[in-house]
């Protein structure tokens, strides 16, 4: 089940949307936050959404500052931030929080209703999971947890959000099982997690742990195929 | 002197011009004065000569041609290593055109270390010939790679005219017999006639280069008549809200002092709701991107369009406004063109987002289902294909120029149009 907050200072917005939210779907729970204290507390005490409604001109601590620290400081890049604001242009840094989308005042029904189940198809993408073998052990990682992969001789590396792994295998089989997942290939030892990705540049891929993944020159067209692909899932 | 040397002193002449020829075509720009580069090739031109009648060791020979090259490319920008390379490339080619020259008039075994005895009169003018028909052959080859169109037809003339002289030398060589002077008017008019082609082929390639040239030019000053256009329009929008503004406000000072709060009131609110009903379609404050879609999309409000505009975007964004005149203005020119052959019910939607980096520009459209192709490039169904069929080309160029890419996709009712531009 997706866990939604919404945090806004405006006490009718928040039930403007919450509202819209119970009438789409009564089941779905909803969190209401009025500043991004109160949501920044009760995320450090580890609670964690799929999905927040979140406001840029919020009281002491705004948008920005809320959607850096989830990104940031709590190392959390796989809830979707969706930002609500009375303006409709935003500055560079609102980017870096990479946002699913921005939504402008007065708030658009449908456009809401659109990002909840945008937010849904991607989950349920993400909560796919992906097996490998150590030793005689099966391992199940779920998909939003992998960052990349990278062959290394008859090894495979994953590097996940937490952890690094190796197994035996062959990077093509790998790419094989991942097929439906949204993922690139920027070079022929790399798997990427697409939605792992913070920046993508001419001839490297910046990760969200860091991680710079070179891209050969003869994928560099592949890569920027694959982003209108998966960047067009995400248009409403 | 013999025949033979006589025959090397003119067509010498000619090979220096060949060998500058050659050289150009690998290297695009002069280091040196213009006088200093034609002193050079005149210095090197005697210093054959003085070679040829010294020194006929084909080794040496060698050597001192590769270095001279080596010593003209100092006239080009570039590095060290390209001169080096190029000047032994050259001067293989024009080797290989003189050792299959040999080969064919019967001279193939030449001690390497030896003495040379190849002395053809009409080898050595064949060798000329055939050098120039090489660079010729090369220059088009590099012509046609820098996007410069020369029919093929003038580049053909150019051959067959030094093919066809070249048999008509050989005929008269073989059949007829000459005295020295027939024999020298024979080679200056023969060269001399290959001299002038290459000559007129050059002028024609700049002429046709410099109609290229006007065409991106025209191309440019579109783009710009475009933006002007566009701050025009908002300056007049913007001196119209002025007026208003200034009408408002007697009004409203009117009011206060006569007609007391209710009236004011309703009039405040019909200032409002005048405010509101002004459609930005994009209010990003990215200048570029709002003023143009702002400017193009008005032509849609009169149609039964269903319109959708979602930009959401950095205030400042690395690429040029130019270009993004040309992929905007382009794209909304495009969609609304074929919106308005279409009946029924449509929409335009214009989507620029930004992710990882890159913007992504979407642009989807209803349309009649009529696409004209050929060979996987899209053609206008516009009436006047000659102005219009750039449209998208342009487009695309200014994509490839940002390192972006373009994805068209369309089926028989929707068109769309994808781009992902990379930020610096």
């Amino acid at each position: 089940m997706m866990r939604i907050a919404v945090c806004d200072d405006a006490v009718e917005i928040c039930s403007e949307i919450e509202n819209i939210i119970l009438d789409y779907d009564k089941q779905l729970p909803v969190d209401v936050f009025y500043s991004g204290e109160t949501l920044i507390n009760y995320m450090k005490d580890g609670n964690r959404f799929d999905l927040i409604f979140l406001d840029i001109e919020i009281g002491k601590i705004n948008g920005v500052e809320v959607g850096r620290f989830i990104r940031d400081e709590l190392n959390d890049h796989i809830t979707k931030i969706v930002y609500i604001s009375s303006k409709s242009s935003y500055d560079r840094q609102l980017f870096d929080v990479q946002p699913l989308n921005f939504l402008s005042k007065p708030l658009d029904r449908k456009k809401i209703i659109q990002n909840i189940k945008l937010a849904a198809t991607l989950l349920e993408k993400e909560n796919k999971t992906f097996s490998f073998k150590i030793g005689n052990e099966i391992h199940r990682l779920p998909i939003k947890e992998i960052i990349y992969f990278e062959s290394a001789g008859r090894q495979i590396k994953l590097i996940s959000t937490n952890e690094v792994y190796h197994f035996y295998g062959r990077i093509d089989s790998v790419a094989e099982q991942l097929f439906a997942s949204r993922f690139i290939v920027p070079h022929r030892s790399y798997i990427v997690n697409y939605d792992n990705i913070k920046i993508i540049e001419k001839d490297s891929i910046k990760m969200i742990n860091g991680d710079i993944i070179p891209v050969s020159r003869t994928k560099t067209k592949n890569v920027k195929e694959m982003q209108i692909k998966y960047e067009e899932d995400n248009i409403l | 002197m013999s025949s033979y040397e006589i025959t090397y002193v003119i067509s010498s002449i000619f090979g220096t011009y060949i060998i500058y020829k050659m050289l150009k075509l690998f290297f695009d720009e002069r280091r040196t004065s213009i006088k200093a580069e034609a002193f050079s090739y005149i210095a090197y031109y005697f210093i054959n000569l003085l070679i040829f009648f010294t020194v006929r060791k084909p080794i040496v020979l060698l050597i001192i041609n590769i270095t001279l090259f080596f010593c003209l490319s100092l006239n080009y920008r570039s590095s060290l290593a390209k001169k080096i390379i190029f000047s032994v490339l050259s001067f293989i080619a024009l080797m290989l055109i003189e050792t299959l020259v040999v080969a064919l008039t019967g001279y193939f075994a030449i001690p390497v270390f030896g003495y040379s005895e190849y002395d053809s009169s009409l080898g050595l003018v064949l060798i000329r010939i055939l050098s120039m028909l090489l660079v010729t052959i090369l220059t088009n080859l590099k012509n046609i790679k820098n996007d410069i169109p020369v029919p093929n037809f003038y580049w053909f003339s150019t051959i067959f005219v030094s093919v066809a002289s070249l048999y008509q030398f050989i005929s008269f060589f073989t059949h007829g017999s000459f005295n020295n002077i027939e024999m020298i008017i024979l080679i200056i008019s023969i060269l001399g006639i290959n001299f002038a082609i290459l000559f007129l082929y050059d002028t024609l390639y700049l002429s046709f280069s410099a109609k290229t040239e006007k065409i991106l030019l025209e191309q440019q000053n579109n783009a710009y008549a475009m933006q002007l256009d566009i701050m025009q329009q908002s300056l007049d929008s913007l001196q119209t809200v002025r007026h208003d503004i200034k009408n408002h406000m007697i009004v409203l000072k009117n009011l206060n002092s006569a007609e007391g709060y209710t009236k004011f009131d309703e009039y405040v609110d019909k200032i409002i709701s005048s405010v509101d009903g002004r459609t930005l379609y994009s209010n990003s404050e990215n200048v570029i991107v709002d003023s143009i879609l702002n400017y193009k999309l008005q032509a849609v409000t009169n149609m039964d369009v269903e319109l959708q505009v979602d930009v959401s975007v950095p205030k400042k964004l690395s690429i040029s406004s130019y270009d993004m005149t040309i992929i905007l203005g382009n794209l909304t020119d495009n969609a609304i063109t074929a919106l308005k052959k279409c009946s029924g019910e449509n929409f335009l939607s214009v989507k620029i987002s930004y992710c990882k980096g890159s913007i992504l520009i979407t642009v989807a459209n209803t349309y009649n289902g009529e696409v004209k192709e050929k060979n996987g490039t899209l053609l206008t169904s516009k009436e006047d294909e000659k102005n219009h069929g750039i449209g998208l080309r342009n487009v695309e160029e200014a994509v490839n120029r940002n390192n972006g890419h373009m994805k068209i996709n369309y089926d028989d009712k929707e068109f769309k149009v994808n781009i992902i531009l990379p930020l610096l």
